[in-house]
């Protein structure tokens, strides 16, 4: 990975790649790289919606079959940003 | 280090009602004896003052405890210092939601502990303030996230401690450091309070001396949380004494090929003994393959990396943290997060804004999380046909500090066995069963079904009343 890349990674995370530990930096990115590709790659790319890891993969359509619900990851996209947590913007405003 | 065993809450009890004058006097030695212990085990990064007599409910029923919580969970005017010095002087306003219920119930928070920055790493050895080491050896990993507080309940600092598990940062230190740790069912706790680090993972667990304490803990704390949207509703744990509950006829499924995951020969040799116990309680075994769980640190990677660099956006000086020195508003962020943030976090950013990047996110964190949907599938199926799943915690005992700072994938490897669940967002209990030839703990880790919280505790308060361990120790 080069150096333009890294730098435009670290002005995305608001960081400063001074003092940072470039070859080290690489051999973590080289290793989530390697880590990720040995999962199995996805038939295809639509995103599935969040909902509880707890909640049925199945629910019972309309004509009383049962059908797929999208997904079971609780991935909690748009959702996480929401998450109460502290610090956490607003907090401070009571 | 440990020189004598402080008691469990139940047996602390049943003394004080023994004899009340004789049990202050053993408390009062166990917290001088404590504080002179901590400058050597560094699990404590600041005492909290004790409250006034009338703020503290008498006949709570978790009255005259004292417990620690991790620097990321906030409370009203300590520290929450999550390990970063970029928060080093940050105060929380308020009580998160399991503090102020703990604290109903009568709890006396008397410290906050030490651990990795934001909660990244498996050793504490990524804090930025205070570093835990191992109370059976201080030369060995406390584990981590959660290290200090799994010491600080090792050493008998505190009776419980709370600590957050992303990937296993309960379990994983309370088997280094032969504690009890319970991580519950995802939303079954609310995290109002609780500083994120990956949303989608992170539960509040519990750290202590046997499961009968961890689950007085949890029942007190859990429960539905109107300022926790992701918290869930719950019927609520009872409110009765834990009844321990017996493994005859319990499908208990087992690791069958946990020679293939490069586990420690004493850790293997440990898991065959529990094995044998369970049998000889009654449980029938079903092994079965851990294939799947070869994908989880792959899946944890990618989404940990991801969701922790979206989450720690905002901390960008402005409410928070370290400000930096520069012409523009740009400017002074990346000083101060720059300055502030530790090396580890910095990397996880960096490894997060990678994989959400245009033309990686389809590659990386899509695939995760099918991957992700896939695991959680596999357990499901798993739990179709049996009750419990019983396997290492981790798959070496702790390790020497120092050892894994430089190599990711070996940091990560500690917590192979844990990150299935958390990335299934099941409830999993670490209980201690045994030791190493070197005499370390070792764990044996018990997996439930979804919001099965209840038997999980009974049947691990059977096990360890089985092993002579529990609440009598002590």
């Amino acid at each position: 990975m080069d150096i333009s890349r890294l730098e435009k990674l670290a002005a995305l995370g608001g960081l400063s790649l001074e003092g940072t530990d470039r070859e080290r930096l690489r051999l973590e990115i080289s290793a989530l790289e390697a880590l990720a590709a040995t999962l199995p790659a996805m038939e295809d790319e639509e995103e599935p919606g969040p909902s509880h890891p707890a909640a049925p993969l199945e629910r019972e359509a309309a004509d009383g079959d049962r059908e797929l619900v999208s997904d079971n990851t609780p991935a909690m996209d748009g959702v996480f940003f929401l998450t109460p947590g502290v610090p956490h913007r607003g907090d401070r405003d009571d | 280090m440990i020189d004598g065993p402080a008691p469990t809450m139940a047996r602390a009890r049943r003394l004080r009602q023994e004899d009340a004058a004789a049990f202050q006097v053993h408390e009062y030695r166990r917290l001088e004896e404590s504080r002179a212990r901590q400058q050597a085990l560094g699990a404590i990064t600041h005492w909290l003052p004790a409250p006034g007599a009338t703020k503290v409910p008498q006949a709570g029923p978790l009255s005259g405890f004292d417990a620690a919580l991790k620097a990321n969970i906030a409370a009203a005017g300590a520290p929450t210092h999550c390990g970063s010095l970029f928060l080093e002087d940050y105060r929380s306003p308020f009580d998160a939601t399991v503090v102020r219920r703990l604290r109903e119930a009568g709890v006396h928070f008397s410290a906050v502990t030490a651990m990795d920055e934001f909660g990244m790493g498996s050793s504490s050895e990524f804090s930025q303030i205070g570093r835990p080491v191992n109370p059976h050896d201080p030369r060995l990993s406390a584990g981590g996230s959660s290290g200090g507080s799994a010491a600080a309940v090792a050493a008998g600092h505190v009776y419980f401690a709370l600590g957050s598990d992303t990937g296993g940062s309960v379990r994983q230190p309370a088997h280094c450091c032969g504690v009890v740790g319970l991580k519950p069912t995802w939303g079954r706790v609310s995290r109002h309070g609780l500083v994120a680090f990956a949303s989608s993972l992170d539960t509040i667990g519990v750290l202590a001396r046997c499961v009968a304490d961890a689950w007085d803990v949890l029942r007190t704390m859990a429960g539905a949380d109107p300022l926790d949207a992701t918290s869930q509703d719950q019927p609520a744990l009872e409110s009765d004494y834990l009844t321990e509950q017996s493994w005859r006829g319990v499908v208990c499924a087992v690791p069958e090929d946990l020679e293939a995951w490069d586990v420690d020969h004493a850790v293997l040799a440990h898991q065959k003994e529990n094995e044998a116990h369970l049998r000889s309680l009654g449980a029938t075994l079903q092994p079965v393959p851990l294939k799947r769980w070869g994908d989880g640190l792959a899946i944890y990677t990618v989404l940990n990396a991801a969701q922790a660099a979206s989450n720690l956006q905002r901390f960008d000086g402005t409410l928070y943290g370290r400000r930096g020195a520069g012409s523009s508003h740009r400017e002074s962020l990346v000083a101060g997060r720059t300055a502030g943030f530790g090396p580890e976090v910095q990397r996880r950013i960096l490894l997060g804004c990678h994989v959400l990047s245009g033309g990686f996110r389809d590659r990386y964190y899509l695939r995760a999380r099918a991957g992700r949907q896939a695991l959680t599938e596999n357990f499901r199926h798993l739990f179709g046909g049996a009750d419990i799943l019983a396997g290492p915690t981790a798959p070496t005992a702790a390790f020497p500090l120092g050892t894994r700072l430089r190599d990711p994938v070996a940091m990560r490897r500690s917590d192979i066995f844990t990150v299935p669940a958390s990335l299934a967002g099941l409830p999993a209990v670490s209980l201690p069963t045994g030791t190493d030839p070197a005499g370390l703990p070792l764990s044996l880790q018990l997996v439930a079904p979804w919001w099965r919280e209840r038997r999980l505790c009974a049947l691990a308060a059977s096990l360890e009343s089985s092993l002579g361990k529990g609440d009598s120790r002590g």
